[in-house]
């Protein structure tokens, strides 16, 4: 990531994307708490309000913070795994619940043909495992289209 | 033992003593459990379930020997950031600096990120670290560690240490974890392919290292020095250079339960007395040889 074209987020530009996550998930998350940024491909970071005590124009950066998500058109957002954990756990819609042999299916990266309730077709939802946020995945007409990371499959 | 390590073992007993040994590693985890997403509480929890064997490490928090047949690093739990595999003397430099919540650190050489990730935790995820690396890859595998634990608090930077004293920036906190020759993991290959040669070439290395993170030292500020090298070219003679150059002084470190020795004063030359304060962590059955030392401007 290139820190030249990362842009520190306004309030009111904060509130469109907790707006995206109300719309989303029905849930309530308050980035007044972080500094907000964008960059490329959408991609929103999350950093501690004291990021911007640091001289980030003398540093040569190459990210700054957590990346929660990617902006989708239609008002969408695809969560990273940490940004599914930061909002999954109040979510009311658009989440899904995996028993035990889902949940090893979908960490070792395979598509789950299960229909949920209470989510939207052709959006990101949510995936629990009892106590455990594995990330977010596409819902199709298929079933659940495993978006996770690789590098994060077991 | 082959001959080569032989030779090793001989130049660790003129170093360290008769009494030094390789020892016979047990076969253990080290896992630091990652606050930042999950509790003491629920991991014991898990690890219960899961049947794993669970012995705390006595002189740090949140931090376990884990003796099972699963391999850690493959599992959910990891996946999820939960824990940090990381060895237990390796946990130490972040203890010694002490990092606060409002603080902005720099640390030099952060990647992968074992030392960034239990900084972080400590600072409860606020204040700033600047995590510092050169090498695309470790970068790569420094940003995986951030984001797999929860990091928000840390701007990583790609650049020599030398261009941002040049730019003016200093910090009241520096971590240096220098690259070396990783002798004090005992690895029978890295053992076998370290040179005298070799070592000096790091030496020089971590020098000009040294060398940065001193004059990017604000007046007062503190480094920790460390490797996880048993080689005094890589310690003392490092630390020393820069007492003697940059008129930093060695600070005496507590850590409470853990078992050290102190740091040489004497390898091949007489190095600053106070190099005693340093800590020397002999490997053992549980963990790698290590080096730490605190430094004040």
């Amino acid at each position: 990531m290139q820190a030249k074209i990362l842009t520190i987020l306004a309030s009111k530009e904060r509130k469109k994307i907790e707006k995206i996550i109300k719309k989303n998930y029905e849930v309530d998350f308050d980035l007044s708490n972080y500094s907000v940024l964008i960059g490329p491909e959408d991609k929103i970071w999350i950093a501690s309000r004291e990021i911007l005590n640091a001289d980030i124009e003398k540093l040569d950066v190459n990210s700054i913070g957590m990346n929660l998500g990617k902006l989708k058109k239609n008002e969408k957002i695809r969560l990273t795994i940490e940004g599914s954990q930061l909002i999954g756990k109040e979510a009311k819609k658009n989440f899904v619940e995996l028993n035990e042999d889902e949940t090893k299916k979908f960490m070792s990266g395979s598509s789950l043909q299960i229909a949920p309730s209470n989510c939207d077709m052709h959006n990101f939802v949510i995936i629990k495992s009892g106590k455990n946020i594995l990330g977010s995945s596409l819902l199709t007409e298929k079933g659940i289209k495993n978006l996770l990371p690789i590098s994060r499959r077991v | 033992m082959n001959k080569n390590m032989s030779l090793e073992l001989s130049r660790y007993k003129q170093i360290y003593g008769e009494e030094f040994e390789i020892p016979e590693r047990e076969n253990v985890w080290t896992v630091r459990v990652n606050i930042l997403k999950i509790s003491l509480y629920d991991f014991e929890q898990i690890a219960r379930q899961k049947g794993w064997d669970l012995e705390n490490v006595p002189w740090v928090e949140n931090t376990f020997w884990i003796k099972t047949n699963d391999i850690l690093s493959k599992t959910i739990e990891h996946s999820l950031g939960y824990f940090f595999s990381q060895n237990a003397s390796s946990l130490v430099p972040a203890l010694v600096l002490d990092p606060k919540p409002d603080e902005i650190i720099l640390d030099l050489s952060a990647a992968p990120g074992a030392k960034t990730t239990q900084t972080a935790a400590m600072m409860k995820n606020s204040g700033v670290i600047i995590a510092n690396d050169i090498t695309p890859e470790r970068l790569k595998a420094l940003r995986g560690n951030l984001q797999r634990c929860g990091v928000i608090n840390t701007i990583v930077t790609k650049t020599f240490g030398e261009i941002y004293f040049k730019k003016g920036l200093k910090f009241s906190k520096i971590l240096l974890d220098a690259p070396c020759t990783g002798t004090g993991t005992m690895n029978p290959r890295i053992l076998q392919e370290t040179s005298e040669s070799g070592i000096n070439m790091l030496s020089n290395l971590q020098k000009r290292l040294i060398e940065s993170a001193a004059k990017m030292l604000e007046k007062d500020g503190v480094l920790i020095y460390s490797t996880c090298s048993l080689e005094p070219e890589e310690n003392e003679e490092v630390v020393n250079f820069a007492v003697e150059k940059f008129g930093l002084s060695v600070e005496k470190t507590k850590i409470r339960k853990l078992n050290f020795i102190p740091g040489l004063t004497e390898w091949k030359k007489r190095f600053d007395d106070f190099l005693s304060d340093a800590v020397r962590i002999l490997p053992t059955e549980k963990t790698e040889g290590f080096f730490v030392c605190k430094l004040r401007y």
